[in-house]
């Protein structure tokens, strides 16, 4: 039993093993999932040049008809090309999952190297801020917003892209706390340089690594988010495609053709598990916190 | 708490000489990404009940690792062990799991190095004390609270009713180490296992601690193996001492013999790194230079040699064995030790050739 | 005691904040706030009577206050589409977000406590892997993908359970449990995974621990130290988790109870939503927002509980 009970926490045990560095590396499936992220992407930025029908156009196909050559995933209920939909539904989740993270990236990231940076009441207002921000469960602040705001793809963005603000301030402030202090940011002080010099090149390119490899795990939790808004209709409106929407539709054919749900429930999946494979795999690669200094 | 002979008079136990431990050519490895290191290698001692060794070394000499071995408190994986452990008519090598956890708390207990992290934190003190009395000893909830009053009292903690309810944070070190030791007595043990048990402990606390393991000792004469790295911990306290190096042990004695008549260098070393009371003050403390040895692949030789004033060519490649020396109890590995006419010319040819770690290396404390 | 006074205080102050910033949501509606509470077909004596009983001629602050007081007497306004008073729609909805709630989180700790400790027992060996590859994968599975895909199987395949519909408790537990569990399960599945990975790599670090090394040479068996030594220090961690996972866990319930047609706050949000009655949305956003606080608020008590050391140093001398 219990062989992690008994460690040996001499650290004197293992003298030498403690200096030698593993090589970085990026294992395989970092790699599969970066291959599938650049062909979603890749689809969603050329779909209206590729060869494929109108997502909104019915009876381009037989109804509920199967994969076939010409269709490669088949058809929905009203007979419009399924790959067409979920290719032109791409651009809808990744717009909105990129975009909304950017906003989330520059005002977030600016409120937290601010408030890291120089500390104090600046941080104690910022912070308090992005407390507010967090004090409404995610979902149901976006939900009273597109409620209040009105339903469209600019008002989604604008709410995902709000809520994404606090947790990519509190990261950027917890690591530019840790760097803000470091000798060569005091050193820069020493020298006179500006404030705004030191934050932008000293403790910018420091906090970026690990701040990005968050931001793309933020990315699949916002395209998750929107899929939430579409799956309850509150995103764009059909018949624009969505991943979301597409589920939700697909769900009341269950019984007769299962495949309408699955197949964009499975491509919204595998794009999630893609981001967070590849922001784990950032990080790791990343790891300024323990490999350098 | 009558296991075994109570001597109520101080005087030094009469019990027969009886055989509480043997380990023999015990060797314990590592798996480590560079290969394997070997922390123990092919080490042998006897000790009697009642009796304590000290066990003596710099970090990474592997004294810890030895204890650890002795109790076969290693972790399952990646770690192997060797040779053979008797204790208390017990073979412990190839001991189930199970078979151990019925020795450990009851005839075998340790004490750790840090009474800040061996305490768990989320429980009160009268648990930690209770729940081996009544799990080893089926003791009731109330005979088991009793009876952790006596044990708290008997390490000197005031008011031990009120202390049983209070958590470690709410206790000093030196109070939590005495908390510790009464967990490891709690079930009457014939072995102690002492981790460097002061270490953490502000210096005026360490005397106290090891004169309560002393008198504990004595009074439920019980045999203590005293692991330190500090020669003047184990002076006065032990009956003998082993001093370790790279994994083996190169010289062992009985206390006095060892202060008296030490034949290795390393020994030497050790002792001129300690302040010494009857020095004028501010005689500079002697360093010993360089590294302890990589245990993943060991020097060839007298793994001191690297680092020893006395070294010759020989010391490089041959091997000095563990060997009897004249007094009774005493062994030591080293081809020119320390005291003898070899061990003179030795240190002498290096002076004059100049290429001799310098020993008077120091450092003004 | 001081303590408590001080995170009672801090309460107060956050409760203040949240029910303000719902309140300033109705100012979000682009328009007049009377017209567009009222709908299409206002008339100008409807109007005049809105903007009389929300106080919608005075200045924010006061009208803040007035509408604050109202709402401490549970007083949320009424439904200008059904004429219902919002608290009373809320009271017979609350109800079944609550229990889908409880019992997705029961049956979550339920499984990641002994996953965790079973997984954390023998990093890398195969349930340890099993566990970790599962959970990963449940992180990348929203709930209404899920949903839908246990209502496939277990639904539509197997008939084991009913794709939708509620029966009250109290009208008939048996068939109120069945109903709830494909529910739950779709809502624990998430929470599931992140207490799993969580709770594991807090055990792996707290085996670690020289007091774990010390039950052990005391002879203590191999499930004591795990259920006694290691949970407790273990737990403090999750409870953390479990508190920041409350947000996402109110928004999964919301989406679960639409797929299953439970009804709901959830159902009842989304269908005022869509007839725009945004009396109603307001009022679950104010239950919602101060539920949300009030349960991080508990979780910081269970801190004291869980880590004597939070406790501050009172008894010591």
């Amino acid at each position: 039993m219990a062989e992690a009970l008994v460690a040996i926490e001499d650290p004197a045990v293992l003298p030498d093993t403690v200096g030698v560095r593993q090589p970085r590396r990026f294992t395989v499936l970092f790699w599969i999932a970066v291959v599938w992220l650049v062909l979603i992407i890749a689809l969603a930025v050329f779909a209206s040049v590729l060869p494929l029908d109108s997502p909104t156009q019915v009876f381009a196909c037989i109804p509920n008809s199967a994969p076939s050559w010409h269709h490669l995933l088949g058809c929905d209920e009203l007979g419009r090309d399924m790959l067409s939909r979920i290719v032109f539904g791409a651009r809808v989740s990744l717009e909105v999952g990129f975009t909304a993270v950017f906003i989330g990236l520059v005002f977030g990231g600016t409120a937290g190297l601010v408030a890291g940076y120089f500390g104090g009441k600046t941080d104690l207002i910022i912070s308090s801020a992005m407390n507010v921000l967090l004090a409404f469960p995610a979902l149901v602040l976006a939900l009273a917003v597109i409620a209040f705001l009105g339903q469209s793809l600019r008002n989604v963005i604008l709410i995902l892209g709000l809520l994404s603000i606090a947790p990519l301030a509190r990261l950027v402030r917890a690591s530019t706390v840790v760097y803000a202090q470091r000798e060569f940011v005091t050193a820069a002080r020493m020298m006179g340089f500006r404030s705004r010099r030191i934050l932008f090149r000293e403790v910018l390119p420091n906090v970026m690594p690990s701040t990005l490899s968050f931001a793309i795990v933020a990315v699949a939790v916002a395209i998750v988010a929107e899929g939430a808004l579409s799956f309850l209709g509150l995103s764009v409106r059909p018949p624009a495609p969505t991943w979301g929407n597409m589920i939700a539709e697909g769900s009341t054919y269950l019984s007769e053709n299962a495949w309408l749900a699955l197949c964009p429930a499975a491509v919204l999946c595998l794009t999630v598990l893609a981001l967070n494979f590849a922001g784990d795999g950032l990080r790791s690669f990343f790891d300024v916190k323990d490999s350098a200094l | 708490m009558s296991r075994g002979h109570t001597t109520a008079g101080h005087e030094y136990p009469e019990i027969p000489a009886e055989t509480l431990l043997t380990v023999e050519d015990l060797r314990t490895t590592f798996d480590t990404p560079r290969g394997k290191l070997t922390a123990v290698d092919g080490v042998s001692f006897e000790l009697e009940a009642g009796r304590t060794l000290g066990v003596v070394g710099e970090s990474g000499s592997g004294k810890t690792v030895l204890s650890r071995s002795v109790m076969r408190l290693l972790p399952k994986r990646g770690a192997t062990s060797t040779g053979r452990v008797r204790f208390n008519g017990h073979e412990m090598v190839g001991l189930t799991q199970k078979q151990l956890r019925g020795i450990w708390g009851t005839e075998l207990a340790m004490v750790f190095q840090d009474p800040m992290t061996s305490l768990n934190p989320t429980m009160r003190i009268g648990n930690q004390i209770t729940e081996s009395l009544r799990y080893h000893l089926g003791m009731s909830s109330s005979e088991a609270t009793e009876h952790a009053v006596v044990l708290l009292s008997s390490v000197g903690i005031p008011t031990p009713e009120r202390r049983l309810h209070d958590y470690p944070h709410q206790l000093s070190g030196g109070l939590r180490q005495r908390v510790t030791i009464a967990i490891a007595l709690a079930c009457g043990p014939r072995l102690l296992f002492a981790d460097e048990p002061t270490t953490a402990l502000d210096v005026t606390v360490q005397a106290q601690i090891l004169d309560l393991l002393a008198a504990q000792q004595r009074e439920r004469s019980m045999a203590m193996i005293l692991v330190t790295h500090d020669l003047g911990v184990v002076a006065g306290r032990t009956d003998d001492i082993a001093v370790m190096y790279g994994g083996k042990i190169v010289e062992q004695a009985p206390t006095k013999t060892l202060f008296a008549e030490m034949r290795m260098p390393y020994t030497e070393a050790l002792l001129g790194s300690i302040p010494r009371a009857d020095q004028p003050s501010h005689t500079p403390l002697q360093a010993i230079p360089g590294r302890p040895p990589d245990l993943v692949s060991p020097p060839p030789g007298c793994r001191f040699a690297p680092r020893c004033p006395y070294a010759q060519p020989r010391c490089r490649h041959e091997e000095p064995p563990l060997r009897e020396a004249p007094t009774k109890g005493h062994r030591f590995a080293c081809w020119f030790p320390v005291g003898t006419p070899e061990g003179r010319q030795a240190l002498e040819e290096n002076r004059v050739r100049g290429v001799a770690l310098d020993p008077a290396r120091s450092v003004t404390t | 005691m001081a303590l408590l006074a001080r995170r009672l205080v801090q309460l107060v102050g956050v409760l203040l904040v949240v029910t303000f910033f719902s309140y300033l949501l109705l100012n979000l509606l682009p328009g007049n706030v009377a017209v567009a509470v009222l709908g299409p077909n206002a008339t100008a004596a409807g109007i005049a009577h809105v903007t009389a009983e929300l106080h919608l001629n005075q200045p924010l602050p006061q009208r803040y206050i007035e509408w604050l007081w109202q709402v401490l007497q549970g007083n949320f306004g009424e439904s200008y589409h059904t004429h219902e008073a919002v608290s009373t729609s809320l009271a017979q909805r609350l109800p079944v977000t609550i229990e889908l709630l409880v019992i997705s989180q029961i049956l979550a700790f339920a499984f990641a406590i002994p996953l965790g400790i079973l997984a954390a027992l023998r990093p890398g060996g195969w349930l340890d892997n099993i566990s970790s590859i599962t959970a990963f994968g449940f992180l990348a599975l929203p709930p209404y993908v899920l949903g839908v895909i246990l209502v496939l199987i277990f639904a539509v395949s197997l008939h084991w359970f009913p794709a939708t519909g509620y029966t009250p408790f109290l009208t008939d537990p048996g068939a109120n449990i069945h109903d709830m569990i494909l529910p739950s399960i779709t809502l624990a599945v998430g929470s599931l995974a992140v207490y799993l990975r969580v709770l594991r790599a807090e055990m792996i670090a707290t085996l670690q621990e020289d007091y774990i090394t010390m039950a052990v040479a005391k002879g203590m068996p191999t499930w004591r130290i795990l259920t006694r030594h290691a949970l407790r220090p273990s737990t403090i961690a999750l409870v953390t988790v479990a508190g920041l996972n409350v947000g996402a866990l109110i928004g999964g319930a919301f989406l679960v109870e639409y797929i299953f047609a439970l009804p709901g706050v959830g159902v009842l949000a989304i269908e005022s939503i869509f007839s725009k009655d945004y009396l109603v949305v307001q009022g679950i956003v104010v239950v919602v927002a101060v539920a949300y606080v009030v349960v991080n608020f508990c979780v910081d008590l269970l801190y004291l509980f869980l880590d004597p050391r939070a406790r501050g140093v009172q008894t010591l001398g």
